[in-house]
């Protein structure tokens, strides 16, 4: 008996019905060619039956050693197991810092004061759906100021103010950010401009806004 | 001999029953999610620190603290690229200070993750943990579908050498590399963001999971911001390389994915394997941020998870395996 628990390919509706217990009624079925051997036994010599069982989950051109926790039916290249991989390393190594090229040209980082949209947002569309970001540092802290509107309602404009200890990049995390939703619906905010702490900003409606990022309110 | 028989007879009956009777009644009974694992915010590429941080995940792993097999994001933030083509690409990390990274240190300090979680697994050489390099579809570059294919190309060669390097350097048993995107429907349109599936499907040797979300869809309208259920599906699993760990921040976004699976399954005769949700629970705590609405705990995500694909009318019914906590603190709270 060969059990094949393949999901390479899309089947039909009744096999889609029986597919999850497709492995419960063949190993109910195992039970009972197990049982039924066992009761054999009880039989005179000669009637014994003989059971091979693999349980290997195979999958086209996949063998059980490219199989690994998130394998994709159809895809099993993805696992990317190494055809000859090195000899596992000891165990008691300490660290030693990876060579990396030094990168070469005009920096890319986004300047502080700077109006950007790829400042990425600490925060998912869900919950704030950016349309960009500005950032600077005052005081020992940045300053990540976002404009847009909230996840689940575009016609309230929002600015969300992240601060956290300026720190560079060692990724303390220690930050918190607040949001100012503005005071009617007038569609998501984009930042136009800053001139010092102060952000001028405009809506979807075409309202417009000035923001202090210091006292963090709106003028 | 007829007694033998017949009480052999009688046992045999009986564990039919149970195999008919009461394996299934366990298969379909209140689902357990799995432990959790976590998933990162990148602030830096501080080779020390990722090593640091795999060290005591590897050893938490040990101890049981965490599960042997692990599937844990490094998100990267948003993609771009310095020059044309794919060779000088990396990403706007979280720092708050828009800090742009290479690739090539991103993945030294992944490395240095993996060669941190071998050594700190110690004697514990069946821990395995599977470490996605995440990026996103956020900014207006990647909005750009020729920018985004060549991020998606740079992504997968990165990933690609990082398997090479992991294999080469011994550790490969334990540790494997993945791609990722938090693929959002309002960050950008379809045709870009397919598009850096694309890249990355045209030198792929190692999957990559999508963790981003299926904003709008059914059954509660149109998917946001131009995209259909099509234009979700390949991104998270209809291009070669593409697996759902999806966003699962509250129970309306499960239900987009459940509804998403059948589309799968009735249109594109395709049955998603769903890796498990992802939660940011513990991102909106290291933020003080409330994320209401958003702030499903990983048992919620993944139970939520579970129902939206295991309805009565579902058509793709599955366990997810696991489910994994996006965090912003490197260093702190490890072993929660």
């Amino acid at each position: 008996v060969i059990l094949n628990f393949s999901r390479g390919r899309p089947d039909t509706g009744s096999q889609r019905r029986s597919r999850v217990r497709a492995p419960v009624a063949t190993a109910a079925f195992c039970v009972a060619l197990l049982g039924g051997a066992w009761l054999g036994g009880a039989l005179p010599q000669g009637n014994s039956s003989r059971i091979t069982v693999n349980a290997a989950r195979t999958n086209g051109a996949a063998t059980p050693s490219t199989l690994c926790a998130d394998e994709k039916p159809g895809y099993p290249q993805g696992c990317d197991i190494p055809a000859d991989p090195a000899p596992p390393a000891a165990k008691d190594q300490s660290f030693s810092a990876i060579p990396v090229p030094a990168t070469t040209g005009p920096s890319p980082d986004i300047p502080a004061g700077t109006v950007s949209s790829e400042l990425p947002p600490p925060f998912s569309s869900s919950d704030y759906l950016t349309v960009n970001g500005w950032w600077n540092q005052a005081n020992g802290l940045d300053y990540d100021v976002f404009a847009g509107s909230l996840g689940g309602d575009a016609s309230q404009g929002v600015v969300v103010v992240c601060k956290e200890p300026a720190l560079g990049t060692t990724g303390s995390g220690d930050g918190s950010c607040a949001a100012f939703p503005t005071s009617r619906p007038t569609g998501a905010l984009q930042i136009e401009g800053a001139s010092a702490w102060t952000l001028t900003l405009q809506a979807t409606s075409g309202a417009t806004y000035s923001f202090d990022v210091a006292t963090e309110s709106y003028a | 001999l007829a007694r033998v028989f017949a009480r052999r007879l009688l046992i045999a009956t009986l564990l039919t029953l149970v195999a008919f009777v009461a394996v299934p009644a366990a298969a379909y009974g209140d689902p357990t999610p799995p432990p959790e694992s976590f998933s990162f915010y990148m602030s830096t590429v501080n080779q020390s620190d990722l090593y640091n941080l795999g060290l005591t995940f590897g050893e938490d792993v040990a101890s049981g603290t965490y599960p042997q097999l692990t599937l844990v994001v490094l998100d990267w933030g948003s993609p771009y690229c310095t020059g044309s083509g794919s060779g000088s690409c990396g990403t706007y990390i979280f720092t708050s200070s828009g800090t742009y990274e290479g690739t090539a240190s991103e993945r030294a300090a992944a490395e240095q993750f993996g060669e941190g979680f071998w050594v700190g697994t110690g004697g514990d050489t069946s821990a395995h943990t599977y470490l996605a390099m995440g990026t996103n579809n956020y900014g207006s570059w990647v909005g750009n579908s020729t920018n985004a294919y060549n991020h998606g190309q740079a992504w997968s060669n990165m990933v690609n050498d990082g398997n090479t390097w992991l294999s080469s350097n011994g550790y490969s048993s334990q540790v494997s590399m993945r791609g990722g995107t938090d693929s959002e429907l309002d960050w950008n349109g379809p045709t870009p963001t397919n598009d850096w599936a694309k890249g990355y499907e045209s030198t792929w040797r190692a999957y990559f999971w999508d963790y981003g979300d299926a904003a709008g869809c059914p059954p509660f309208g149109g998917c946001d911001n131009g995209w259909n259920q099509r234009d979700v599906w390949l991104q998270s699993y209809g291009y070669a390389p593409a697996e759902p760990l999806p966003e699962i921040y509250n129970e309306g976004q499960a239900e987009e994915w459940g509804n998403l699976a059948n589309y799968a399954y009735e249109v594109q005769s395709s049955l998603m394997s769903f890796l498990g949700p992802m939660s940011q629970h513990q991102a909106c705590a290291d933020l003080s941020s409330p994320c209401t609405g958003e702030d499903n705990t990983p048992d919620e995500s993944w139970t939520d998870l579970y129902n939206a694909l295991n309805c009565s009318t579902c058509d793709d019914a599955q366990t997810p395996p696991h489910v994994t906590n996006i965090r912003w603190k490197l260093s702190e709270n490890m072993g929660a």
